[in-house]
């Protein structure tokens, strides 16, 4: 063959003008983009009358103490910015601002200033939902200007929806419910943003937005529900998270929940959580004698809930929808949650390449292979597994982590629980579980 | 020009006339292109329709067509061809086959041709992701320097040098499998 430009450009333009009929048409893929485009339509239509719903304030006296706080706060970051005037005006230039903005670490300051300010959890969870608000509405805006959604955004989006539940729990009963369905209409409106944006932010800005997404959905799921029994709710939050929130937490990541381990998905946080919680109950609770029966108030919170074996029934919804997006390793084989056993350690396996592939795997390119390190291994005691605990048949949602009641009802000890037969499987959850859990598998 | 930006305008609302206008203008070429860039018609043609998900998935962000739409789709399709060799490295070279079926030459012809666009195919499979799109789209597309630069957000000065590098490789390919 002659190596000359000329013929060489000659033998490319011959090969490259051979392109063979697309062997199935492309009408498949016409169908394909137009269903596409009607769900996105359909979700951008339930978007913005979500955002519209939302700048309603259920009360007026809390409105009034908020514009209260954000005057004194306002005056506060002036001073301290020197002169008033100026720090003023920068302070109300810098609502508008967006990550990577100069001004946008003012508007950061002059939030977590508002957050420390206020004392009443109501209050505080109203402020934290108008910031993850706001974090939802930066991302839109820079995906709508094309630009990249930063780490930081995702990562504080996914704190402030953190610290949403642990408020509410410690606000006034009569305060709760309201609470919560703002946090399951706001959770819906962050998730379909999120969910806009996987399709659009770099490589390596996804392990962050798939946590910011895991923990929108999470937090979702819990005050959906929490919404059926708010008492419940309350009580097992205010236990589990002892005391009256740190009014200073909205400044640093959350204090009264286990920061959540950037590189590991939230269902390893949630594990994470569950451990500390058990080894709690295990410093202070007095033990329960052998006769104590496993008659332990079952809790309404599904976070909880271990992935159990057998059919997609008997899951958490997180971990229905993450095995719908093939985000998740397949169920674990034995009883155990899907964890190792080091759960504090990094998260080596969840490489941004594993991640893009796993969203390949959603949109059906291939089958979502296993990550080794999701394998459930059998070395942690199953007498601590809740799972092989009898469960009271007429529970609404039984949990896992037991959490006993101040009061009374002791924790029992695992290893005095009545068990089962040992022959028998690991007992699944109640089939009904994942009714009371969440909203649907995702878009 | 006028008609596509409002074209564009209606697709980016989710209009699905629009967007059925606008697949099936497109949709074609960018097949054409992308089996240029794979050799493989199934894979084509499932590159193609993902090609116009993240379309469609994407559109509201007009920053990113405004310039261009059609650099734009050009540049999706190179990024799914990319992502799809890393996953899969090994390319699959077009089948002689399929190459017969094309043509309806004299068998000897036939042969002959299938053989020759087999080699330049399998050396051009040796050159890095970008020389092979500089030279699918000047030699394939039929772009000129200054379209290709748009199309790879490079100058034109760039464009043409990475071509004369494309060029030189695939030669010295060429000479390579020659001499052994």
């Amino acid at each position: 063959m002659t190596t000359t430009d000329d013929s060489l450009e000659r033998e490319l333009k011959k090969l490259y003008a051979h392109v063979p009929p697309p062997p199935g048409g492309l009408a498949a893929g016409r169908e394909r983009m137009l269903a596409e485009a009607a769900r996105l339509k359909a979700q951008f239509t339930s978007l913005s009358i979500s955002n519209a719903a939302k700048t309603q304030e259920p009360d007026r006296r809390r409105k009034m103490k908020l514009f209260l706080a954000y005057k004194i706060i306002a005056a506060v970051v002036a001073v301290v910015m020197g002169t008033t005037a100026a720090g003023g005006g920068i302070v109300l230039a810098s609502a508008d601002s967006l990550p990577g903005d100069t001004l946008y670490s003012v508007k950061l300051i002059v939030e977590d200033t508002r957050l420390a300010l206020t004392a009443d959890p109501a209050d505080r969870a109203e402020l934290i939902l108008s910031f993850a608000a706001q974090r939802t509405e930066e991302i839109g805006r820079l995906m709508a200007q094309g630009e990249p959604v930063p780490e930081d955004t995702l990562a504080r989006m996914a704190r402030h929806t953190e610290q949403i539940m642990v408020q509410i729990a410690h606000a006034q009963q009569e305060d709760i419910p309201g609470l919560l369905e703002r946090v399951v209409e706001r959770t819906r409106a962050q998730e379909q943003v999120l969910e806009r944006a996987r399709t659009l932010v770099p490589e390596e800005t996804e392990p962050a937005l798939r946590l910011a997404l895991e923990v929108t959905e999470r937090t979702s799921d819990i005050a959906s529900a929490a919404l059926k029994d708010p008492e419940r709710f309350r009580e097992e939050y205010q236990h589990r998270h002892r005391g009256t929130p740190d009014p200073d937490d909205g400044a640093s990541p959350s204090r009264t929940l286990v920061p959540p381990c950037e590189a590991c998905t939230p269902e390893r946080d949630r594990d994470r959580d569950r451990d500390r919680d058990r080894d709690e109950d295990r410093t202070h609770t007095p033990q329960p004698t052998v006769t104590a029966t496993p008659s332990l108030a079952p809790t309404s919170m599904p976070t909880h809930t271990p992935s159990p074996p057998g059919p997609c029934e008997t899951c958490t919804p997180v971990q229905d929808r993450d095995r719908d997006r093939g985000w998740e390793s397949p169920p674990p084989s034995t009883s155990m949650p899907t964890r190792t056993p080091s759960p504090a350690g990094p998260c080596e396996t969840c490489t941004p390449e594993q991640e893009r592939d796993r969203d390949r795997d959603r949109n059906g390119d291939r089958t979502p292979t296993p990550s080794p390190s999701m394998t459930p291994t059998p070395s942690p005691p199953p007498a601590s597994m809740p799972t092989n605990t009898p469960q009271p048949t007429t529970a609404p949602m039984p949990s896992p982590t037991s959490v006993p009641r101040p009061t009374h009802t002791p924790m029992p000890k695992p290893t005095h629980t009545p068990q089962p037969k040992s022959t028998q499987p690991p007992m699944p959850e109640p089939t009904h579980t994942p009714k009371h859990g969440g909203h649907g598998s995702g878009p | 020009m006028t008609d596509q930006v409002a074209l564009l305008e209606r697709a980016k609302a989710y209009d699905l006339a629009a967007l059925t206008e606008l697949y099936d203008c497109y949709a074609p070429r960018m097949y054409a292109y992308i089996y240029r860039r794979v050799s493989d018609a199934a894979l084509a043609e499932d590159l193609t329709s993902e090609l116009f998900l993240r379309v469609v998935r994407a559109i509201q962000n007009e920053r990113a067509w405004r310039d261009s739409f059609i650099a734009w789709l050009y540049r999706i399709a190179h990024n799914l061809v990319v992502d799809h060799y890393r996953r899969q490295p090994l390319a699959s070279p077009i089948s002689l086959d399929e190459a017969l079926v094309a043509l309806d030459d004299d068998p000897a012809s036939i042969v002959e041709d299938a053989l020759a666009r087999d080699r330049v195919r399998t050396a051009m499979h040796r050159l890095t992701a970008r020389q092979q799109e500089v030279l699918a789209l000047r030699f394939g597309e039929g772009l000129t320097a200054r379209e290709t630069a748009r199309v790879m957000e490079k100058t034109t000065g760039a464009v043409e040098a990475l071509q004369h590098r494309a060029m030189a490789s695939l030669r010295r390919i060429l000479a390579g499998e020659e001499t052994s």
